[in-house]
């Protein structure tokens, strides 16, 4: 794998996090997540035809863009508390029309790449759901679980990964291998974050669980016993929810590190991402803002340009205070 | 030579008027160097910050975003080594001395022959950031691109530029004798500048290393050379210093 594509990868895999896990006013900012959307369709054929190794992020990035633009969350969601409802429409984003047929085939050749590696595609499955245990705030958890309720509940949806190459008839069962874990994860979102009432949650939960037989009856609720357990006890918070500014750290770690294998147009992309967090902005224009500098041939317009963002980022890092005012005016 | 007890005002007025190439700007030179004396009081003004004035009110016609770089530049670059009435000034020189002596060891070997002091022509262009080079000539796409390196990589971007414009002129210049030579530093080398080729700067530089290590060595070297120096004068002085009086001598 070469280092450009490692990088991506990488920068990849962050930016989504990173978008998960920013200031709460930007949640699913339309505009960031259509540069996103471009990046990936920029970037997405060519991963797919380098080697096996670019799997993990092809799912990461398959399974974020799934649920974001290719559910259904009204219909998922119905299960779900009413006030759960209202915020998770309120979540939709505005798809660009004109991006959503190319998504589509980068999409296509990435699933038949993806059920041709059935047991990976299992495992990955999990640690994107012990990913999700990152996101914190309670609209993306909205999104989390509908995602979540509609991939264990919707037998189609199911097999629609499987199923996909129509030549490839094996394998036609649920791809839970790990269904405490994912059992136990959808426990503890819909507790934590959603407020949902316990019982309320273990029905529905042992509604799908009946439906699926994901797990055997007794094992079931001896798991529910335990989470029951666990939603009185105090540490419950602390378990799911990470430091979130740990979590920026290596975002912003893992987005210098990409910096000297993007090109100029993926480095303008995360540049204008960096709008979206303020720790972000501060860290990670500078930077940017120098590599661009030292290209050849900048003309006087876009040397001007830099050389102001520069110094209004380095007054603005001397005081904090100026930040949120300078991204109003923005 | 200007009196160097002179209010700053009274210099600030002075070196504008000097300002040539920035004759139209000369009342908004005069307040954005008051201004960013007064922002960065233990710097305060020096001879050559009107040349970086000039040149960035002239480059970018705009005095409240040449106030902003210009606050940045210092905040960022100069105020390290010229605060405190140029505190480092003299690690500076003595870095960029030993950086030309591993990097341009033939013209290094000239001005050591002819005993011609680097600092001789290094302390302008150090002050100023090359800006004083447009007194000479007008070459403000050249002088703007050493301010993007200067701004981006910091004073090692400064140390390479230095590096591969003396090894652009290293031929010629080892050819003059000392007068011609003493000439050719002080003027003539800003003309030579525009006739070479230097559209690739940027290239050429990322193409040159100098590591960090090396200019944190030097100035650690410079430093304990500077506390034996240091020690050596009061030793000297301790010694000839004539004996007190002390009571227990008179038993």
């Amino acid at each position: 794998m070469s280092k450009r594509s490692a990088s991506c990868q990488f920068c990849f895999r962050y930016i989504f996090l990173y978008l998960f896990s920013k200031d709460s006013p930007f949640n699913f900012n339309p505009r960031g997540v259509q540069l996103l959307e471009e990046l990936v369709i920029a970037v997405l054929p060519g991963i797919c035809s380098e080697s096996d190794n670019n799997f993990k992020t092809i799912c990461f990035i398959l399974f974020s863009f799934y649920e974001i633009f290719f559910r259904d969350l009204e219909k998922s969601v119905h299960v779900l508390s009413s006030r759960t409802r209202n915020k998770s429409s309120a979540c939709k984003l505005n798809l660009d029309q004109r991006v959503l047929p190319k998504m589509h085939s980068s999409l296509k050749a990435s699933f038949k790449f993806m059920s041709n590696r059935q047991n990976l595609f299992s495992s990955y499955f999990l640690r994107f759901l012990r990913s999700i245990t990152l996101w914190h705030t309670s609209s993306l958890w909205n999104y989390a679980v509908a995602f979540l309720f509609n991939y264990v509940d919707c037998r189609s949806i199911n097999l629609y990964f499987s199923n996909y190459p129509k030549t490839l008839k094996k394998n036609k069962k649920s791809h839970l291998k790990y269904p405490r874990e994912i059992y136990s994860l959808l426990f503890q979102t819909t507790n934590y974050l959603l407020k949902m009432d316990i019982k309320m949650t273990l029905q529905v939960f042992t509604k799908i669980n009946l439906k699926n037989s994901h797990m055997n009856l007794g094992d079931f609720e001896e798991m529910s016993r335990k989470l029951e357990n666990v939603h009185f006890s105090e540490n419950i918070g602390k378990t799911i929810v990470k430091n979130p500014k740990t979590h920026i750290n290596k975002i912003i770690l893992v987005l210098k590190k990409s910096l000297p294998f993007c090109s100029i147009s993926q480095e303008y992309s995360i540049f204008k991402l960096t709008y979206l967090n303020s720790e972000c902005s501060k860290r990670i224009r500078p930077p940017i803002i120098k590599r661009i500098l030292m290209k050849d041939r900048l003309d006087k317009k876009h040397r001007k340009a830099l050389w102001k963002l520069l110094s209004e980022v380095s007054a603005l890092c001397k005081s904090p205070s100026n930040f949120s005012q300078q991204r109003r005016n923005e | 030579m200007t009196d160097l007890h002179s209010s700053p005002e009274k210099l600030i007025k002075l070196d504008c008027r000097r300002t040539g190439f920035c004759n139209y700007f000369q009342s908004d030179l005069e307040q954005l160097l008051q201004e960013v004396a007064r922002k960065f009081p233990k710097t305060g003004y020096y001879q050559g910050m009107n040349c970086i004035g000039g040149f960035l009110l002239k480059y970018t016609s705009d005095y409240q975003f040449s106030l902003k770089v210009f606050n940045f530049l210092m905040e960022k670059r100069l105020e390290t080594y010229f605060s405190d009435n140029f505190k480092n000034l003299k690690q500076l020189l003595f870095v960029s001395e030993k950086i030309f002596e591993l990097y341009t060891h033939n013209i290094h070997a000239q001005f050591k022959s002819k005993d011609i002091g680097t600092e001789y022509f290094m302390s302008p262009i150090v002050l100023t950031l090359f800006t004083q080079s447009l007194q000479f000539i007008e070459n403000f796409q050249l002088v703007a691109t050493i301010i993007d390196i200067v701004i981006a990589e910091g004073w090692i971007g400064f140390f390479k530029v230095l590096v591969v414009i003396v090894q652009k002129v290293e031929n010629k210049a080892v050819k003059l004798d000392y007068d011609e030579l003493l000439g050719y530093l002080t003027k003539e080398i800003f003309e030579d500048l525009i006739t070479l080729n230097f559209g690739s700067l940027k290239h050429e530089i990322s193409k040159l290393t100098i590591p960090k290590g090396l200019l944190t060595g030097l100035g650690t070297q410079y430093e304990d050379t500077t506390v034996i120096i240091d020690n050596y004068w009061v030793s000297f002085y301790e010694k000839r210093r004539p004996s007190t009086f002390h009571p227990s001598k008179l038993n």
